[in-house]
């Protein structure tokens, strides 16, 4: 029967047809982007080091990114980050989306800004997502309260983002893209220091360097909830040859002959999101000049 | 005709066919002028009969095939055809009751009342045999005279046993051609003579007589051309061709009428020229038999020596010729309606054996081939719509049709932080059930679809991205598989094409990536709409 040959003929052809695309789909690697699909720039790593706190079951974990405004204010914008524990307090952190454009600074060089060399610098905070919306609360300048409540954030860790058609690859600095960086202990200057500034360093550790965290959810740590910071920079002390007394309640630092000084006097925060501010006076004096009715270092 | 069943047997009573012939014609004149003619038909079949009768086949079939034939050619409203199966005398009484309502209410609007009485099923020569009992003709008649109708006509295609006379009384001759009025009366054609068997044939899936009966009233008959059939040329062409069939079969069937008539004018039963679709065979001496496909029913026959038109109602036709020892089968499109003439062309020839075997059930132009352009819907994924265009290979057989498509899929997709396009080779086989609704045709199918796929992403900010010292571009390529299932609405554009349109639910598993290269196999569900013209070969 001419029909039944079709049949068979039909059939076969669509058989083999099936068992080739089946194979082919059985033996294909890779998988599909689907809507979950997150490619991470980076993970990091991190590791719980203490925890003063009964850990709350809404932890989350943001990248709070830190922009300084022509006139000196902190913006900080937050950036989500997925988490994955890794039993029983480690876990990975994967940054899968670049910091906003509004949180870039330009950098400062030969006397002016250089657009093409672009950065921004994070903080990682662990935080309890209190109102359970998914996003770190970020609060205005005025707020005397926070809605989410920081329980830490790695010390003197940050996370320091580079890009820009000027940065190149290679070196012991900054790399393009995304870098873990060791913010050191700022240093206060000598005694008749003529920049009276804070001296700060850095070093840049590879990005598998687990960071650690301590749960503390200390009040202090809510600062770092606060969208706009004002104007924090040091300095504002005297300094050069008039300068010759400190102010009161400084803390002065005199040299072995008595000769320099430098006073620091540090203005607590005023509210939840005041700036603290820390001001430096740098005094010296020849050893032959009379010393000043008011010199600090006798 | 060894399958052929018997409708009965019985003695003799004959009366000349073209005696009858000749009386109805006597009757010929015009029904212009006279007032409005309103139709009711009242049609009964029961294929069981009495305890002794051996069950019959297409009795029924036959009582549906012949109120569509005066639905569709025959002035009757559908509501004015009554249809009564099986049951009981009372219930065909009932029928012929409530006829007897509606035939009063025409009649007091002032219109003219025909009556059209079939029966088919098992009978003597003394009444009808239905499954709970027999219905005296003596009581049907008496039931029908009760009918307030100027005209009664009716078609008794049962047998004839040994018994007293039919109890209707011969008209005049040809004394009542010069009568002024339209006709009035009571006819009653019977498929045999008294003492023969009506027969049933498995080749015609009907009883002989009514086959020529509705092959006569479908154009068979129309033996002037005037695309009408008279009750004179029904009887003319039924007796005739009944006979001939009956001939070469193990017994002779002769149709007989009785008539009480007066009056004048044509009895015009059909009007043929009136349908919406018309088929010529080729004149010459074959025998052409016309099934409507697929459900294969026989819908008339034509012999290339007569009348070689047949009135159709829109849809699908086989035509199976038979010249001598050569079958040779051609196919008909006529579901738009219109005419379409046969020629030596049009005809493939078919062994006898698979004519014989799958009669009307021969497809011709079993395979199809299917382009198809569409748009598919992934809701939830990452590819929300995209453009499907491919085709398709069909192979039919009756309601199944086994499928094969292939076909090209391509859109925008976007996942976080991502964007781009994905495009896949897709498609897979299928097996479909379909169903026939007039020129419509509905398939419903389950199959597999198999996928495989290419994502070509970019990273939404590029610049930034390649600035910062990652790659901004990514591809990927994935396999997937799962279940289809749709459904498919097709409506013919010749005798050769068809435009389609279907909708199809599909889900697939496959594997995905999520954070930091984790994978897991899910389950993504789509759908796609197509819209497709086929060319069957």
């Amino acid at each position: 029967m001419r029909s039944s040959r079709d049949r068979r003929s039909f059939l076969g052809v669509a058989g083999r047809s099936v068992v080739a695309i089946a194979v082919l789909s059985m033996v294909a690697c890779g998988g599909a982007a689907g809507p979950d699909y997150r490619s991470p720039y980076v993970s990091l790593a991190g590791l719980i080091a203490s925890s003063e706190i009964a850990t709350p079951t809404q932890v989350r974990v943001a990248l709070v990114w830190k922009h300084r405004d022509p006139e000196g204010n902190l913006l900080r914008a937050a950036q989500e980050l997925a988490v994955s524990a890794q039993f029983p307090v480690r876990f990975r952190l994967d940054i899968t989306s670049l910091p906003p454009a509004d949180s870039l600074n330009q950098r400062f060089s030969n006397g002016q800004y250089d657009p093409n060399w672009r950065y921004a610098t994070g903080t990682l905070l662990v935080y309890e997502d209190v109102d359970g919306n998914g996003i770190l609360d970020l609060v205005s300048t005025d707020a005397e309260t926070t809605v989410d409540r920081v329980l830490g954030a790695p010390e003197r860790l940050s996370v320091f983002y580079v890009e820009g058609s000027a940065v190149r690859r290679g070196g012991s600095g900054a790399q393009p893209g995304f870098n873990l960086r060791r913010e050191l202990p700022a240093v206060d200057p000598p005694p008749g220091d003529s920049t009276c500034l804070p001296t700060t360093s850095q070093e840049y550790l590879p990005l598998s360097t687990e960071i650690p965290v301590a749960l503390t959810a200390a009040p202090e740590l809510s600062r770092e909830m606060c969208a706009v910071t004002g104007h924090v920079l040091p300095g504002g002390g005297c300094t050069g040859p008039g300068c010759t007394s400190a102010p009161a309640g400084a803390q002065v630092t005199c040299n072995a002959d008595g000769t320099a000084f430098v006073s620091k006097l540090c203005q607590p925060p005023r509210g939840l999101c005041g700036s603290t501010s820390c001001e430096y006076g740098c005094g010296r004096r020849s050893i032959t000049d009379p010393v000043p009715p008011q010199w600090p270092c006798r | 005709m060894g399958s052929d069943r018997f409708r009965g047997t019985s003695a003799a009573m004959r009366m000349s066919w073209r005696k009858a012939a000749a009386t109805a014609c006597a009757l010929l004149s015009t029904a212009a002028g006279a007032a409005a003619e309103e139709r009711l038909a009242v049609i009964a079949g029961a294929n069981l009969g009495s305890a002794e009768d051996e069950p019959l086949r297409y009795a029924e079939a036959d009582a549906n095939r012949f109120r569509d034939v005066l639905v569709e050619l025959g002035d009757i409203r559908p509501d004015r055809a009554i249809v009564a199966l099986g049951g009981s005398p009372e219930q065909l009484l009932q029928a012929l009751i409530e006829a007897r309502g509606r035939a009063a209410e025409i009649q007091r609007s002032g219109r003219r009342v025909v009556l059209l009485f079939y029966y088919s099923g098992h009978g003597d020569e003394d009444g009808l045999h239905l499954p709970r009992g027999t219905l005296p003709l003596s009581e049907l008649r008496a039931e029908m005279r009760r009918i307030p109708a100027d005209l009664r006509i009716a078609f008794l295609d049962a047998c004839r046993a040994p018994g007293r006379s039919k109890g209707v009384r011969r008209g005049p001759d040809f004394d009542l051609a010069v009568a002024p009025d339209s006709p009035r009366g009571t006819v009653e054609i019977r498929a045999s003579s008294s003492g023969e068997a009506a027969q049933e044939s498995e080749e015609l899936a009907g009883a002989v007589f009514t086959h020529f009966l509705l092959s006569g009233l479908r154009g068979a008959a129309d033996a002037d051309g005037d695309g009408r059939i008279t009750l004179a040329e029904i009887y003319a062409y039924a007796y005739r061709r009944t006979l001939f069939r009956s001939g070469t079969g193990p017994a002779l069937q002769h149709p007989s009428i009785a008539e009480e008539l007066a009056g004048s004018g044509e009895v015009v039963i059909t009007r043929p020229a009136q349908a919406s679709a018309t088929l010529e065979v080729p004149r010459g001496d074959e025998r052409y038999l016309v099934f409507a496909t697929p459900s294969a029913a026989v819908m008339g026959e034509l012999t290339g020596g007569e009348t070689a038109r047949l009135a159709l109602p829109p849809g699908r036709f086989l035509v199976a010729r038979h010249s001598g020892n050569a079958t040779a089968v051609a196919t008909v499109d006529l579901s738009w309606g219109g005419k379409r003439r046969l020629t030596e062309k049009d005809f493939q020839p078919i062994s006898r054996e698979e004519l014989a075997l799958r009669g009307g059930r021969i497809e011709l132009r079993a395979r199809r081939i299917e382009p198809r352009l569409g748009v598919e819907f992934g809701p939830g994924s990452e590819l929300p719509f995209a453009a499907r265009a491919g085709a398709a290979i069909a192979l039919s057989q009756g309601v199944i049709e086994w499928e094969i498509e292939a076909a090209y899929l391509g859109g925008a997709t976007s996942v976080a932080g991502w964007q781009g396009l994905e495009q896949a080779i897709t498609g897979g086989p299928s097996v479909g059930f379909r169903q026939f609704f007039g020129r419509w045709t509905l398939s419903a199918s389950l199959g597999i679809e198999l996928r495989y796929s290419w994502q070509h992403l970019e990273r939404l900010d590029r610049l930034r991205v390649e600035q910062a010292g990652f790659l901004a571009t990514e591809g990927r390529s994935f396999g997937s598989v799962g279940p289809r299932g749709g459904v498919r609405l097709a409506l013919p554009l010749g005798n050769d094409l068809a435009a389609s349109l279907g909708i199809s639910a599909i889900g697939l598993f496959r594997r995905e990536e999520g954070l930091a290269g984790s994978r897991r196999t899910v389950f993504r569900p789509g759908a796609f709409i197509s819209a497709a013209v086929g060319y069957a070969f």
